[in-house]
């Protein structure tokens, strides 16, 4: 797992990947930031991260959709499959890579918070949690567009389906709404990503909505372990 | 048939049967556990509420109080279905925790239009927002532009009142008989309906007002709770003075607002039974931490702990009186008698006396600081079974939606609300103090600002995309 990991981060650094990913980030964040901080003289991140759980529904899938349909593509993946690696060694190498990729991201993002306390006397609390929140939804996103890189060879449409599929949690969010009837909208928003975020914006620590998240990655780790796995046996 | 059969036996012991099946029955194995396991921690409802002003924990009077409610309650929230706002929700499901006799209850107007009629007199359309408290027959419906409150010109949210009102209007469908308050009128009193705070204040102490005058009535009404006399212009007759003071022997309550200036003989006479004096003066602070805006006259006094004041005192709340009088303490001998100042500006204040002063300070007739600003007075009455009790303020402004608004007066909500509990000598009454939000602001200069968006919005990104145009370049002449 640990090799895996490492030959992806320096893929990730040695290509133009991480850095397209970082610097389209942060053209949105710092625009985010500026109207939504530095102009209006808000003090608190949360508005700002929540705007930018939009902005990784778009810029996520750039992250993940070489992992694995590249590999199968270059037909690198039969060689990864005979390694001594274990499969689910392989998705979870793959799967915290991209997540060290979005932590860089966001450790850098960290400056707009120490603007902040330049400037104004935030809650430390407060933006642990805001922070927490934030990578917990972005780890989701990650989860679920590195299930969509296995379920194709090219990366053009591990992208879309991973922007679709993410895309859809946010549709789910406003279908759901729209029906009128409460056990729906209960179910929804109980499995809603973006509902169970506001929380953490609004200064609420929920130790199941961690939980939840958690799972949620876990779930789409699992079914990629799954697809591959079918496709080891299928093709054989 | 058996061509059939075979296909089948081929297809259930093939590979793809047995792995698919297997990997089938392992993922919602997984899925079903993960499932089971975030459900049950769901279930325990465990939250921490880390946010800085603690806007999400009920307050210790209203725990408190949820105990003892024993009557069934029921509260409506009106939302679209799914839209409720999940604070409200955590909020709601807190008030059920701490009273079982509480039922919660969502419901979509535009689905059940019947059941929001019977909410509004008038027929008209319950807002979304809307929340309905309900015991009984009684009900009580608090909007939700009144459970907050808002900077209207920066749209900005400066307090949450809806733990206040909840509470009170829990309070208020519960209560069996609502008290009543008289306003004295016929000497150019302000009207306390006029101003908001006192208003909402009295709606969520369940007092219901009633304006009565002294002339026409042969004495106070019977079913006053609390005679209460606001900036009275001009001072009561003999005839006044006499139906009041018989009515407070009686075990009466009085509360008292006065102005300065204002010259009150009989009204006097009155308060000086309970050893209280006013002063013709007009208060003058000169400690800037004891003025709010930095302006003489806008005292912001020190609260003595008492009774009264106790639940105040330690909240250190902003409680401003713009304009005030001061009243002294006078010293005849009076059997039984409880007096207590409430209110104390500082040494560096004193009472002007003369108006026409261009540079007023302490000098002629003036009366040195500390000055007393609010007084509360109980005394033994004819009615053994209850005693005399007075509360007299300075000043009168203090109500106003002015002093409450522009002066940040906040607190005076409180001291209100507690002076008519004390009165009332009402233990049921819940004070629960408004949550404010904290409205810290960045403070930047222009320049700064201007510098650090040209940070934020083109060097850090330019930064990120030459990093990897440079090794782009270099990985690509490899």
């Amino acid at each position: 797992m640990l090799a895996i990991f490492k030959r992806e981060i320096r893929s990730y650094f040695l290509s133009p990947v991480a850095y397209v990913f970082i610097g389209a980030f942060f053209i949105l964040a710092g625009m985010f930031f500026m109207t939504g901080n530095i102009l209006s003289g808000y003090p608190n991140i949360n508005g700002t991260l929540s705007t930018m759980q939009l902005v990784l529904t778009f810029i996520t899938p750039i992250l993940t959709m070489k992992l694995l349909a590249d590999e199968r593509k270059t037909r690198t993946d039969q060689l990864l499959l005979t390694s001594p690696v274990s499969l689910t060694g392989i998705v979870m190498g793959k799967f915290l890579a991209a997540l060290f990729v979005f932590f860089v991201t966001v450790l850098i993002s960290l400056i707009y918070v120490v603007i902040l306390f330049i400037f104004g006397s935030p809650s430390v609390a407060e933006l642990i949690n805001n922070y927490l929140g934030f990578f917990l939804v972005g780890m989701s996103f990650i989860a679920i567009s590195i299930f969509a890189s296995s379920v194709t060879d090219s990366q053009i449409i591990a992208a879309i389906v991973g922007f679709a599929s993410i895309l859809s949690l946010w549709i789910i969010d406003w279908v759901g709404g729209a029906f009128s009837n409460r056990i729906i909208s209960d179910i929804v928003g109980w499995l809603s990503i973006m509902k169970r975020s506001e929380d953490f914006a609004n200064g609420i620590l929920k130790p199941a909505s961690i939980l939840y998240y958690i799972s949620f990655s876990a779930v789409f780790i699992f079914l990629t372990i799954r697809v591959i796995d079918k496709r080891r046996w299928s093709e054989g | 048939m058996d061509k059939i059969k075979a296909f089948f036996k081929k297809f259930f012991t093939s590979k793809q049967f047995r792995y698919g099946s297997n990997a089938f029955v392992m993922t919602i194995a997984f899925i079903g556990i993960l499932f089971i396991i975030n459900l049950f921690v769901s279930n325990q409802g465990w939250k921490l509420d880390i946010s800085k002003d603690k806007k999400f924990t009920l307050s210790q009077e209203t725990k408190d109080y949820l105990k003892t409610v024993k009557k069934e309650v029921k509260i409506i929230a009106f939302y679209d279905i799914g839209k409720e706002p999940q604070d409200v929700k955590d909020t709601l499901n807190d008030y059920k925790k701490y009273c079982s006799a509480l039922k919660v209850e969502y419901a979509d107007p535009d689905q059940n239009p019947a059941l929001a009629k019977k909410y509004s007199k008038d027929g008209a359309a319950i807002d979304k927002g809307t929340m309905v408290v309900e015991s009984g027959e009684k009900f009580r419906k608090l909007k939700q532009y009144d459970m907050y409150d808002m900077d209207y010109q920066t749209g900005e949210l400066k307090a949450s009142k809806v733990e206040q009102k909840l509470t009170g209007a829990i309070s208020y469908v519960t209560s069996e008989k609502d008290p009543v308050i008289y306003m004295l009128g016929g000497h150019g009193e302000m009207g306390l309906e006029s101003s908001t705070v006192v208003k909402t204040a009295l709606e969520d102490v369940n007092y219901t007002i009633k304006n009565f005058d002294l002339v026409s009535a042969a004495s106070v009404p019977a079913d006053a709770d609390i005679v209460s006399i606001v900036a009275p212009k001009k001072d009561l007759s003999a005839d006044e003075k006499a139906k009041l003071d018989q009515y407070l022997d009686k075990g009466g309550r009085m509360m008292v607002f006065l102005e300065p200036f204002v010259e009150l003989p009989n009204l006097s006479e009155t308060l000086k039974k309970f050893n209280i004096g006013i002063d013709n003066d007009i208060a003058i602070e000169t400690d800037a931490g004891k003025v709010v805006f930095n302006y003489p006259l806008n005292l912001k006094p020190e609260i003595v702990s008492s009774d009264l004041t106790s639940s105040i005192a330690s909240k250190n709340l902003n409680i401003v009186f713009p304009e005030a009088r001061s009243l002294k303490e006078l010293k005849n001998k009076q059997d039984g008698l409880k007096l207590q100042s409430l209110a104390k500006t500082s040494d560096k204040s004193w009472g002007e006396t003369n108006l026409k002063d261009q540079s007023p300070k302490l000098d002629g007739n003036d009366i040195p600081g500390p000055l007393d600003l609010a007084f509360s007075a109980e005394k033994n009455s004819s009615n053994a079974d209850q005693k005399t009790r007075v509360v007299v303020f300075g000043d009168s402004t203090f109500l106003t939606d002015e002093a409450f608004e522009k002066l940040g007066a906040v607190g005076n909500y409180d001291l209100f609300v507690n002076s008519l509990s004390w009165l009332g000598e009402r233990k049921d009454a819940v004070v629960v103090s408004s949550k404010f939000l904290s409205n810290d602001r960045l403070e930047i200069s222009t320049i700064t600002q201007v510098a650090l968006v040209l940070v934020v919005v083109a060097l850090i990104p330019i930064l990120a995309i030459v990093a990897g145009v440079v090794i782009w370049v270099r990985r690509r002449h490899l």
